[in-house]
């Protein structure tokens, strides 16, 4: 819907934001206890359930208009109940005194700020596939761990297997059929069978061209072996994921960054979880695909992976 | 697994098999000249499988939006435009994994 040429043009009349509702919902920090204090006069109502949705509201927190629709016509209803809600707002709602501020914990404190970041895509591919929905997350990784990815000589002509942490990482918690819904991550016995390896295709100077290839396989009976945490399911759901991998990258050696990583990992997928959106019918096999490439330098690109409380990162730290 | 490839011959064909060698277990020896060949393969695998899956540009145009990634931050940027916040949320970041 917000790709809809009106509900674009609308959205110019407004400052637009975006965030993950899970937290902001339970939460007992500033900003989440703000947002409850909004959304509890929202299309929800004060509740126990979710409060996904568009909210327009004054920067003081009074809400002027909330729904929670996937059309186009309907946000537009929205946006326009809003704006004309606002026309009558005073500036004592509109306006925060310079040195507000609401204290805040966010996984995404724990990113340094020359992390490689890459973005994913993921979608159902096959003759049956319907492209109407695909899904996005970022995947994290600092510098000293993106090292992995190329020998520490990386000299013409040489070949090396990514490493483990790195390989896990994709395997476990971003190769994983969300493409309807979130879902259930791997253990990294799950993922044993994979592999990635790249070849230094070229060197010019500093700069280092590379291909990356490989095939990863995740499978499980359902056993949840990540220990107790907010995603620990109440059954079993066997499930897997295999793919081939294929991709492109350059590195310049003497900063460090990496200026092109770009990888598609194309396979197949099985079974579901309880949130995944796949119904009883849907479990495959069917075809599936991934799309792997640098995220722009931009504030969103910052945004935290879906697993990352079990990412198993020691540079992460738990905001909670 | 015992997955059928019913459904994924046509792609697995049109993409080929991956060719290139090397087991696991760290670097491998330098190697004197690069397979051109190969790399190329893997080029053009890779092109293919991105444009079955990356979004058109019309599924990206919400992207041309500029949203703020926090509700803090979207708080602060309706006060100092003066203009209404339009918040959504999600299950999962709407800009990362819903």
């Amino acid at each position: 819907m917000w790709s809809d040429e009106k509900v674009i043009e609308a959205t110019k009349d407004f400052v637009c934001a975006l965030d993950e509702v899970w937290r902001l919902q339970r939460g007992k920090d500033a900003e989440s206890l703000h947002f409850q204090a909004m959304a509890d006069k929202g299309h929800y109502g004060g509740g126990g359930g979710t409060r996904q949705g568009i909210y327009v509201l004054t920067a003081d927190g009074t809400l002027l208009a909330a729904s929670n629709h996937l059309s186009a016509a309907k946000a537009l209803e929205t946006l326009t109940t809003g704006l004309e809600a606002w026309k009558k707002t005073t500036p004592t709602q509109r306006t925060l005194p310079s040195d507000w501020t609401l204290p805040r914990k966010r996984w995404e404190d724990s990113l340094p700020p020359d992390a490689v970041i890459l973005i994913s895509y993921n979608a159902d591919l096959g003759a049956g596939a319907q492209r109407e929905r695909l899904n996005r997350d970022h995947v994290w990784f600092t510098v000293e761990e993106a090292r992995g990815w190329l020998p520490a000589e990386p000299t013409e002509g040489r070949k090396h297997v990514v490493s483990k942490l790195i390989t896990e990482r994709i395997a476990q918690f971003h190769l994983v059929d969300n493409v309807r819904g979130q879902t259930l991550p791997f253990a990294a016995q799950d993922v044993a069978g994979t592999v990635l390896r790249t070849t230094v295709t070229a060197r010019e100077g500093n700069v280092v061209s590379f291909t990356i290839e490989g095939e990863t396989q995740g499978e499980t009976d359902g056993s949840w072996l990540l220990g107790e945490n907010d995603w620990k399911p109440k059954t079993k759901y066997p499930r897997g994921v295999t793919t081939t991998v294929n991709g492109v990258g350059r590195h310049d050696t003497a900063t460090g960054r990496f200026l092109q990583l770009e990888f598609a990992a194309i396979g197949e997928r099985t079974g579901r979880t309880n949130l995944n959106g796949r119904k009883e019918g849907d479990v495959g096999p069917e075809g599936i695909g991934w799309i792997f490439e640098l995220a722009p330098d931009r504030a969103s690109s910052r945004i935290a992976p879906a697993f990352v409380d079990i990412y198993g990162a020691d540079w992460i730290v738990d905001p909670r | 697994m015992h997955a059928s490839r019913t459904c994924l011959l046509p792609l697995l064909t049109l993409l080929g098999a991956v060719a290139l060698g090397g087991g696991c277990g760290g670097d491998h020896a330098p190697t004197p000249a690069v397979d051109a060949e190969a790399s190329a393969a893997i080029k053009a695998r890779y092109e293919a499988a991105r444009d079955q899956v990356l979004p058109s540009e019309a599924e990206r145009r919400w992207e041309e939006i500029d949203w703020q990634p926090t509700y803090a931050g979207g708080l602060r940027a309706s006060s100092d435009q003066q203009k209404p916040l339009l918040l959504w949320v999600m299950n999962g970041h709407p800009l990362g994994c819903t």
